[in-house]
């Protein structure tokens, strides 16, 4: 996939983090440990504003979101630069949001993750505007790799027209992540 | 997937053809400072006037809560002195007086999407910042914020500033004539003007339709233009009150009157003239003494006034001085909707939440049928998502007729009174609904040690905590307190002319640091600012909120009916307020309550070490700690003598609560040093400032010439204003101490650790 800058998110079970504050720490704490084997910076905290990106890992080449919408809590890796090959981008996002669920979840036992629809966002505007036309031209990429690495998925184009291209992947069942991670291309 | 065209190759034909250039031309700039064709300095500047600032962590350092670690970006030239190329930094987009369009705000968060970290921020000069935007991305991101008309050029850097306005412009029925397009025409004058290009410091400049309002804020300002009218002849002219000098930063200080009335042909060449004084004459090699405020001081305003006037008659005739006043293109919105009364049933059927939104975030304009809606914002963030839906209904209910505000708010203008109600859901429907614009809840906060370098304590944490709390409060007069956080000296939160203003300290208890803010009370938000408060004393960052409490509870009980706050602090005097901070000053053991010795949302131990000043726990220096103690009552003391009408004794005070300071710190390295103020300048200069070990990190040695210099010259007549000012020095030299203490306590630690 040819685009700067790509983000994959998950569903967290909301009642699993009613509070997004909760990981605050242990976003601090990966800085600290060189946890995720990448230059991190910051953490930002947003849960003042509703529907937000609550809390915010930042990071050189990537950011970790702790994102709630009215839809529930989620956890989005968001590839920034340094990217990898074109025909890995995909790979390489999820292996960074399997890499971040897992130590959160190492962190935070309570937390679970869903598994049975995963987000993808390009953000990227001049390589991939958001249009039937750009669904169309990813959709088969996507449903390659998603299909590789999920097994039976569907892919549905994101409802906001005026955001980022937006494209849902769903699956009929919610695997634990260590299944995912096993299955990773 | 087939190449695109680049943002440049796919924008071009939209961007203004000079603004394309300059973008270019920086993009340029990057490659060679990547060559290393261009020094530092040199690029530093070029980007701050770029719009493109520094952030936290771009030294590459970060204080994990035990110790320094470096942050590993890759090796590259740096992109300023001491800042890592690859560190995130802050780009900050001009907003002329507020106004902006639906696809400007649109484009807005199209960028903090691709570039930031999904947050737009409205900043308390009207501009909208985003963070953590990577320097590479810039030409890209300024190439399409130009190509709906906006620029980020000198947003940042010693430039002309956002020019910022009332919101009301226009629509507001106290105001002497609309200003908007007298600051339009400044803003794009002043902007990349040769005579600007120079100057040895920002500079501000704030517009004002009437002068009992507070929404210009004009006192504190570099120039302040106040619409007043005169008739002559039968004919009513336009022009201003133009006052210079005001400021706020560490020692704020109140605009002085230029001229009384300047007609609207001669703002822009007598502004041109302001400037032109200031870049010739502005202090150009101490950074901390260069804004206007200084100059008009060491002149006097008699003299500025003198030069200003002789620079206005050597200027060279410029037909865009008066241009804009053929075709005034601002200031002539019209609204998208009729005119149309909402009815009492649909309001009582629109909820309770709409009632709520209505009373605070509702206000009529002068223009029958229609009002200002006010989005309130929480710290001035709103999401992408949530940008795009007031893009929308913008569109759908008023036209381009949004203004960010002062207060860090957006507003709609012109949406017709039959439409609040459909207004107030869509907004509600992206989590917008809520009401609080304007009222106590609605604090104010600069970013602070979220993203700011010179952050010494958690302002936005604070002010989310004072937020949540706030809402509770139902008194009336209560709820009309203004509460404004700084996370520093710096006062960009505008602590100064709150009700409640705080400013960010650090303290030293019991051998650790500890994050304190430093209660401000005595300042006016309405006339302009007309009024700047002092600091009463400091308390731990966790009993701000228990303090608000205690004021705001003291305050519903005892003012007496008509009382402001002011009013009502001056009448209790500061010797009460200062019992109330003292009840709330004391700090636990760390093993006790480890929760004060970290600040608001960072789980860190507390450090100022990320604003580049090491530091480790160390024993306790008794006597300093006592010395300091007596230096800070004696800050109080003066200001009870102010109170008092005593100015020189006030100013006397101010002096000695210096030395005693000075005296403290210098017994650490010359025990015998006595009270005589030779004496104890002399040891103080030689151990403190000679060394460096009083320096603070960005403004040097600024704070030991506050004690030379009132040392050198005690006030032969102590004016009020004088006074006031000694004392806001005698605090910041005070809390230079504090800082310098924990520099010693270092030390100290250091070398027992060898």
């Amino acid at each position: 996939m040819k685009a700067r800058r790509i983000e994959l998110s998950l569903p967290i079970e909301a009642e699993t983090l009613p509070d997004p504050e909760a990981v605050v720490p242990v976003f601090h704490a990966f800085i600290r440990d060189g946890a995720l084997g990448e230059v991190l910076v910051d953490v930002a905290r947003y849960g003042h504003v509703k529907n937000a990106p609550a809390v915010v890992l930042v990071g050189h080449a990537s950011d970790y979101v702790i994102e709630v919408t009215p839809e529930g809590p989620r956890l989005a890796a968001v590839r920034k630069r340094g990217a990898a090959p074109d025909d890995r981008r995909l790979a390489d996002v999820a292996g960074r949001l399997l890499t971040a669920a897992r130590l959160v979840q190492a962190a935070l036992p309570q937390i679970r993750f869903r598994t049975d629809e995963l987000r993808l966002r390009v953000l990227d505007r001049l390589n991939a505007p958001n249009s039937a036309e750009t669904y169309q031209r990813l959709v088969d990429e996507v449903l390659a790799f998603a299909g590789g690495w999920l097994g039976e998925v569907a892919l549905e184009h994101g409802p906001d027209a005026a955001g980022p291209l937006e494209i849902r992947i769903r699956r009929a069942h919610s695997d634990p992540l260590e299944a995912l991670w096993a299955r990773l291309p | 997937m087939a190449a695109h065209p680049s943002w440049k190759e796919q924008l071009g034909p939209r961007i203004r053809e000079d603004w394309s250039r300059e973008i270019d031309v920086f993009e340029t700039q990057l490659e060679l400072r990547q060559l290393g064709k261009i020094e530092e300095k040199l690029f530093a500047e070029t980007r701050l006037r770029r719009g493109a600032y520094g952030q936290r962590y771009d030294n590459g350092q970060r204080h994990d809560g035990q110790s320094p670690q470096t942050l590993a970006f890759p090796a590259r030239p740096t992109k300023g002195p001491g800042t890592v190329w690859d560190a995130p930094g802050m780009m900050r987009i001009k907003v002329p007086y507020g106004k902006l369009s639906a696809e400007q705000l649109e484009t807005m968060a199209e960028l903090a999407e691709e570039y930031s970290d999904g947050i737009l921020h409205v900043t308390t000069r009207q501009d909208v910042q985003l963070h953590f935007v990577h320097i590479e991305d810039t030409p890209d991101l300024m190439r399409r914020l130009a190509a709906v008309g906006v620029t980020t050029r000198e947003a940042c850097g010693n430039s002309v500033r956002n020019v910022t306005q009332c919101t009301s412009a226009g629509v507001c029925s106290g105001e002497a004539f609309d200003t908007t397009p007298y600051a339009h025409a400044l803003a794009f004058f002043l902007l990349g003007h040769d005579d600007v290009q120079d100057m040895g410091r920002k500079f501000k400049v704030a517009f004002s339709g009437c002068r009992q309002s507070a929404c210009g804020l004009t006192s504190f300002h570099d120039i302040g233009a106040i619409a007043a009218t005169r008739v002559s002849s039968g004919t009513v002219l336009r022009g201003f009150q133009l006052v210079v000098g005001g400021g706020l930063g560490a020692v704020p200080q109140a605009a002085q009157l230029l001229e009384d009335f300047v007609p609207v042909a001669e703002l822009l060449p007598v502004s041109q003239a302001i400037c032109r004084v200031f870049a010739r004459l502005g202090e150009r090699e101490n950074r901390q003494r260069a804004r206007l405020k200084f100059l008009v001081k060491r002149l006097g305003i008699d003299e500025f006034r003198r030069l200003v006037r002789e620079e206005r008659q050597e200027l060279r005739p410029d037909p865009r001085w008066t241009a804009f006043l053929e075709n005034p293109s601002d200031g002539d919105e019209r609204p998208l909707r009729a005119a149309a009364a909402l009815s009492a049933q649909v309001a009582d059927a629109a909820g309770a939440e709409f009632a709520r939104w209505r009373a605070d975030n509702v206000r009529a304009q002068k223009q029958a049928g229609y009002s200002i809606a006010t989005v309130s914002l929480p710290l001035g963030d709103l999401t992408c998502h949530q940008a795009r839906a007031v893009a929308s209904i913008a569109r759908q209910f008023t036209g381009d007729t949004l203004r960010t505000t002062v207060d860090q708010n957006l507003l709609f203008r012109w949406v017709s009174d039959a439409d609040l109600p459909a207004v107030h859901a869509a907004l509600a429907q992206v989590g917008l609904g809520d009401g609080g614009a304007g009222t106590i809840a609605d604090v104010t906060s600069c970013p602070g040690t979220d993203t700011c370098k010179l952050g010494i304590s958690s302002s936005r944490g604070l002010s989310a905590e004072l937020r949540r709390r706030l809402r509770v409060v139902e008194a009336p007069a209560a709820r009309e307190l203004h509460v404004k956080c700084s996370g520093c000296y710096n006062s960009c939160a505008q602590h100064h002319v709150a009700d409640i203003g705080f400013l960010g300290v650090s303290r030293v208890v019991n051998g650790r640091r500890v994050p304190h803010f430093q209660l401000v009370v005595g300042g006016q938000w309405t006339e302009n600012a007309g009024a700047f408060g002092l600091a009463i004393g400091a308390v731990p960052s966790k009993n701000v909120p228990k303090l608000v409490d205690a004021l705001v509870a003291r305050f519903t009980a005892e003012r007496a009916p008509g009382d402001g706050f002011r009013a009502w602090a001056l009448r209790v005097g500061k010797k009460e307020i200062r019992a109330m901070v003292d009840a709330h000053a004391h700090v636990p053991p760390y093993d006790a309550d480890p929760s004060y010795y970290a600040d608001f949302g960072d789980p860190r131990e507390y450090t100022i070490g990320d604003i580049g000043e090491g530091e480790c726990a160390g024993a306790v220096v008794s006597y300093l700690e006592m010395g300091l103690a007596a230096s800070e009552r004696e800050v109080f003391e003066a200001q009870l003598l102010l109170d008092q009408g005593d100015a020189a004794g006030a100013a006397g005070r101010a002096l000695s609560a210096m030395l005693q300071a000075a005296r403290a710190l210098a017994r650490e390295k010359s025990p015998n040093v006595s009270e005589a103020p030779d004496e104890v300048v002399r040891e103080f200069r030689a151990h403190f400032y000679e060394t460096k070990l009083f320096f603070d990190p960005f403004v040097g040695g600024k704070f030991a010439h506050y004690l030379f210099n009132a040392h050198a010259e005690p006030p032969k007549v102590a004016t009020r204003d004088a006074a006031h000012q000694r004392i806001e020095e005698a605090q910041l030299f005070l809390d230079a101490a504090h800082a310098c203490h924990a520099k010693l306590l270092a030390q100290a630690s250091n070398t027992a650790a060898e």
